[in-house]
This record gives C-alpha cells, sequence and structure tokens, in this order.
C-alpha cells in the first residue's frame, strides 16, 4: 500500500519536473513574442507612414469609417495595433504548444487552420466596404446629376445591399451556418428586388410607360422642352 | 524609332507629293451628313486663297460606317470659276485615311500631324466635320496667320449666343486665361490653325495614349501651345453652327472630360502658370460683324432643381472638396427661387479652384470630384442666364470678363494652396 503510494508521488513528481522546463519555455516565447510584435509594430507604422498610408486611407473612406466608430486613432495607428495583437496572439498559441498537452495542441492546430478563412474573410468584408462606398458614392451623384428623387436614399440603400452581399460572402468563408446564410441572403435579396420591381410598377406606373412609349415607339418627351443651348 | 502609324497606301501617296505648303485635316466619324459641305468649303478655301501654294486636305475616319471616306473621296468643286480670281498652279490632293489607336478625335489629329511631318508642311489647321457654317474663309483666317504672320497657333473666334458654350466661358476660358495669360477667347473652339513646326511638337508628345487621344484634345492643342511658348493668335471666324447634337448627351459627362482635361494639364504645367501673374490680349485677325442669332430655349426650372438637389443630397461628398464657408454660402443661396436666384462670381471661381485642388490632391476618387461639379455648374447657368437676361452682346461679354478677372484676382489663392495640403485634408 506504502509501496504504491511512493510510486504515484513519484510520478506525478517526475510529470511536474517535466512541466517545468516547458513552462521556463512558455515564457520565454512568450517574453520574446511581445518584443517581436512591439518591433513588428514600429516598422510597419513607420512604412505606412512612408507610403502615406493615412492619405489613402481618406481617400478610400477608411478614416471616416473610424470616425463612425468613434476611434479616434489615425488608421496608421489602427493597422500597427492590429499587427500588434495578432503577433501577439500567435506568439501565445506557439507558447501554448510547448506545453504538450493534447487537448490544447489540438485547439491549436483547429485555430491555425482556421486562420486563412479568417484572413480571406476580413480581406471580403474590407473589399466590401470600399467598394460599397465607391458604389454608392458613384450612384449618389449619378442620381442627382440626373434628377432622380430621393437619390440619397436610394445610394444608401444600393449600399447596404453591396455590404450584405459581401457579409454573406465572408460569414460562408467563415463557414458559419453556411446553408441558413445563404438561404437568408437569397430570400433578403430576392425580396428586395421584388419590392424594387413592385414599387416601380405600381408606384411609377406613368414613367415606366413613358419609358417604354419614347423607347419603343418614338413618342417625343413633350414635357419640359430640352435646353437648346450647347455647353461647349 | 517611334512606330510608324500610317499605312503603306498612305505613305506612297506621301513619296509621290514629296512636300507641301498647306495642310487642312478633317477629322471625322459618320459624318456623312455634313461633311460634303466643310469638304468643299475646305477644298475652295484652299484653290481661292492658295493658289499658288502646294495644297493637301486630309480626311482622318475613325472606322465611319455611313461612307464618310467615300463622300470626301467623291466632293469635288463645281463653279470653281465663280469662286476664283486665278486658277491654282497646283490641284488640292486629298489623303482619305482610317487612323490607328484609342478611337477619338487625338488620334485623328495623330494622324494629321504625322501627315503633316512627313510631308514637311508650313503652315496647318484642322476644320471639324459636323460644321454647317464654315466658309472658305475660315482656311484663309486659319492658314495666313502662320503662313504670312509666322504664328505658330490661330485659335478661333466666333460669334455665338449669349447663353452658348457656357462650359467656355464660364469655366474654360477664364481658367485658363488666368493661367497662362493669354486671352483666347475660344480655347476649345475645335477650329485651329498651327505651323509645321507646333504639328511636330505636338507629334513628339506621348500623350496619346491617354484621355487627350480620347478628348480633350481642343484645350490640349491650346494649353501646350501657350504653355510651351509658341507664338499664339486668334482668328475672327463668324458665327459656329454645328450638325444639331445627340439630345441624350450627358451633359455630366462633357463637363467632365472638358474640366478633367483642363485640371490635368495644371498639374503638366504647373511650373508654367505659377510664375504668371496677369493676362494680356493676343493679335486677332478676321474682320469681325454681328452675326443673327436664333433666340433659344433655356430651362431654367430644370437647372435650378438640379442645383437644388445637390445641395441637399451631396454635401457629403462637397465636404471633402470645398470648405466649410463655401457650403455654408451655397445653402443659403440655394433657398433662393428662380427668378431672384444669383450664383456671385466670387464664389463660383473659389468653387472652381477648390475643385481644381481637390482634383490634384486626390482627397476623392477624381471621376467623383469631377462629376459632382454637375450640380454646380448649372447653378452657375442660372445665374448667368439671370444676370443676362436682358444684356446685349457687349453687355454678356462685359460680364464673363468680370468673371475673369475675378480668376485673375483669386488666383493667388491657388497658387497658395497648391502645393501644400496634400495631407491636410486627410483626416477631416
Amino acid at each position: 500500500m506504502e509501496q504504491s503510494w511512493k510510486v504515484s508521488l513519484l510520478e506525478s513528481w517526475k510529470k511536474i519536473a517535466s512541466f517545468g522546463p516547458n513552462l521556463l519555455n512558455l515564457i520565454l516565447i512568450l517574453i520574446l513574442g511581445f518584443v517581436i510584435a512591439w518591433l513588428l509594430k514600429l516598422v510597419v507604422r513607420n512604412l505606412l507612414t512612408l507610403i502615406k498610408f493615412d492619405v489613402l486611407s481618406y481617400r478610400l473612406g477608411l478614416s471616416a469609417a473610424l470616425d463612425k466608430a468613434s476611434i479616434r486613432r489615425t488608421p496608421t495607428e489602427v493597422v500597427g495595433v492590429v499587427i500588434y495583437w495578432c503577433a501577439l496572439f500567435l506568439f501565445f498559441l506557439i507558447a501554448l504548444g510547448t506545453l504538450n498537452i493534447y487537448a490544447v495542441d489540438n485547439l491549436i492546430a483547429s485555430i491555425f487552420a482556421y486562420i486563412p478563412q479568417f484572413v480571406i474573410a476580413v480581406f471580403v468584408l474590407l473589399l466590401g466596404y470600399f467598394l460599397s462606398r465607391f458604389l454608392s458614392r458613384a450612384a449618389l451623384i449619378g442620381l442627382v446629376n440626373a434628377q432622380v428623387r430621393s437619390a440619397r436614399l436610394i445610394a444608401s440603400l444600393f449600399q447596404i445591399l453591396i455590404l450584405i452581399f459581401f457579409l454573406a460572402m465572408a460569414i460562408e468563408q467563415l463557414g458559419i451556418a453556411r446553408g441558413i446564410v445563404v438561404a437568408t441572403f437569397a430570400i433578403s435579396f430576392g425580396g428586395v428586388v421584388l419590392a424594387l420591381a413592385i414599387a416601380f410598377g405600381l408606384g411609377g406606373k406613368e414613367m415606366a410607360k413613358d419609358i417604354l412609349e419614347r423607347r419603343f415607339r418614338g413618342v417625343k418627351e413633350e414635357k419640359g422642352k430640352p435646353d437648346e443651348f450647347s455647353h461647349l | 524609332m517611334a512606330k510608324e502609324i500610317l499605312n503603306k497606301e498612305v505613305l506612297t501617296q506621301i513619296k509621290e507629293m514629296k512636300e507641301v505648303d498647306v495642310l487642312v485635316g478633317i477629322p471625322s466619324f459618320n459624318n456623312a451628313r455634313t461633311i460634303p459641305h466643310v469638304v468643299r468649303a475646305v477644298s475652295a478655301g484652299l484653290a481661292k486663297y492658295f493658289p499658288k501654294h502646294r495644297t493637301l486636305l486630309v480626311n482622318s475616319d475613325g472606322g465611319s460606317t455611313d461612307g464618310t471616306p467615300e463622300l470626301v473621296k467623291k466632293t469635288i468643286l463645281e463653279d470653281l470659276d465663280v469662286l476664283l480670281m486665278e486658277h491654282p498652279l497646283y490641284p488640292v490632293h486629298k489623303i482619305v485615311t482610317p487612323y490607328h489607336g484609342i478611337p477619338g478625335k487625338g488620334s485623328a489629329f495623330r494622324t494629321i500631324f504625322r501627315i503633316a511631318q512627313a510631308l514637311n508642311a508650313k503652315a496647318c489647321a484642322v476644320v471639324d466635320s459636323d460644321l454647317r457654317s464654315i466658309t472658305p474663309e475660315w482656311i484663309e483666317l486659319l492658314i495666313e496667320p502662320v503662313l504670312i504672320h509666322g504664328y505658330d497657333f490661330v485659335a478661333p473666334f466666333y460669334k455665338r449666343h449669349k447663353y452658348d458654350g457656357t462650359i467656355t466661358n464660364s469655366i474654360v476660358y477664364p481658367l485658363t486665361r488666368a493661367l497662362y495669360g493669354k486671352r483666347i477667347r475660344q480655347p476649345i473652339g475645335g477650329d485651329f490653325g498651327f505651323s509645321g513646326k507646333l504639328a511636330n511638337h505636338y507629334l513628339q508628345k506621348k500623350v496619346y495614349d491617354t484621355d487627350v487621344a480620347r478628348f480633350g484634345i481642343d484645350i490640349w492643342m491650346t494649353t501646350t501651345a501657350v504653355a510651351d511658348g509658341f507664338k499664339a493668335c486668334q482668328s475672327f471666324l463668324g458665327a459656329k453652327i454645328h450638325q444639331a447634337k445627340d439630345p441624350g448627351a450627358d451633359l455630366s459627362d462633357m463637363l467632365v472630360q472638358v474640366v478633367s482635361s483642363v485640371f490635368h494639364l495644371m498639374e503638366a504645367y504647373q511650373e508654367v502658370w505659377a510664375k504668371v501673374s496677369s493676362s494680356e490680349p493676343v493679335k486677332e485677325f478676321g474682320f469681325q460683324f454681328e452675326v443673327g442669332l436664333e433666340p433659344i430655349h433655356v430651362n431654367l426650372e430644370r437647372m435650378l432643381d438640379n442645383f437644388k438637389r445637390g445641395v441637399t443630397d451631396l454635401v457629403p461628398i462637397w465636404e471633402k472638396i470645398l470648405s466649410h464657408d463655401v457650403i455654408v454660402r451655397l445653402k443659403e443661396i440655394a433657398a433662393l427661387n428662380v427668378m431672384e436666384f444669383r450664383f456671385p462670381i466670387e464664389l463660383w471661381v473659389r468653387i472652381v479652384h477648390e475643385f481644381a485642388l481637390a482634383y490634384h490632391r486626390k482627397t476623392i476618387s477624381r471621376i467623383h470630384i469631377l462629376k459632382s461639379l454637375t450640380p454646380l455648374y448649372l447653378g452657375r447657368c442660372v445665374s448667368f442666364v439671370n444676370e443676362t437676361v436682358d444684356s446685349s452682346a457687349e453687355e454678356v461679354e462685359e460680364k464673363i470678363e468680370a468673371l475673369c478677372r475675378e480668376f485673375e484676382n483669386q488666383k493667388i489663392f491657388l497658387l497658395a494652396n497648391w502645393d501644400k495640403g496634400k495631407k491636410t485634408k486627410s483626416r477631416r
């Protein structure tokens, strides 16, 4: 009895003793991670300042997005912070790997496998944001120049539609409830298009008739004579 | 060595002709309805005013499908004896050729410049193929200042209805005059005279793969001639009447094309215009006379509605282009009704300058900057019509002169802000 108690105590001690160096490794990797993440942040910030990333962000509308989100840092600072935390997170995962715990190893492997999907999803979201801003701005100007009423509302709806589309793509990429996301998007998108078609058909019946008549019967516009002067 | 842009047939014709004194180019694309008249006027002008010179008419066509090139070849001058005092020593030669490159007037002109260079032409002219008011005298007025008086560039000067050419009158003429210091009244007239030397200079420029080849060739030719120090003048041609344009042609696109060309050239010639502080008249040729012009219809309500819609909806975009005080003033005038609507010239000039600065700094996409100018331009048009409703042609010209002076006065603002502020608006 006493013998078996001694053996189990010894084995426990051996396990703790073998865990010690791993713990030391973990601490060392974490310290190294802090240093490298900090250096990476510094390098990225300097690089972005050099290529005038803040000016570019202003043009692309990223600064406005940060303003809206009440983030008072410059886009360069934001990217620096994101890089810092990403690097730190990666080093944390690497450090956990040194402990040789089966469950932790599995978790780390699945997180690493998920990273590419996550990066692509973030990229898709960013692309969607910039594209939606650019296209909705183009639509707004075009609608105002074409003297369409409620131009701002239409342009905003257009932007939301594009954002929803890219959000659905990002969620699909992340593999979250794939079937539901696709079905929801298809139903919402189809619903919006149907609603617009009905709204145009009912509300703009006369306008649609005018457009079709002018297009196919060559009926000339009676209302509002066109200007006769040349702008050039 | 630059790649040859002329085809073998044209090169053979050039080889046979060896040299010409006077060359007139007509760019075309589906102009079968109007081009016979233009060809007859040009041929008559060459035969009547340059009978002792070797002359050539060049048609540079963009692939017309309505038989335009065939019509140019077929069209001949009848009743030559009625027109001419003396019989020409040389016949008027013709070269009809398709042009290569990006479709547009600029590429057509490039072919004309190349032929002028190959034939060592002394004086050249280009005229639009949709002109209804061209007479043989136009050729004399565009060529003679070059051939006889030693000028390198001849701009056209037309009599137009007071509401015609509003982009020219409210932006292009005053802005280019203030920038480059030469009072060329129709810088985008489209019908120009130029020396062989200048044709050669145009040909050396590497712009034919850019938007200049598509559009903006007119302002590019004028600006290049003036900014590069060529001797410029203008000739009075009378009235300019075109074949009616497509009524569906989008004003916004037209405005974008012209204004982007002017703004683009501002960047290219910044060192030139930065040194210019005043303007001077250029020598004028031709006998000025009054031209009977038909009254024209202008829909002020629609234009003002467009301006007001812009003030309602485009302010978030204008905030990236215009100063806060300018936007406040725009909101104030947007409250006026159509009869009392006035768009002060100093406000308009400030807006044009701030748009030029935003274009230079690329505060947002350049196409968005340019397209968002349309409602403001229409607002200025409404004001101009209101200001000149009872004015004579001379009074209208005085108004345009006042606008030009305002552009010259405010140039200091443009200069002061040109090089700074690429970052200042980055976190507005």
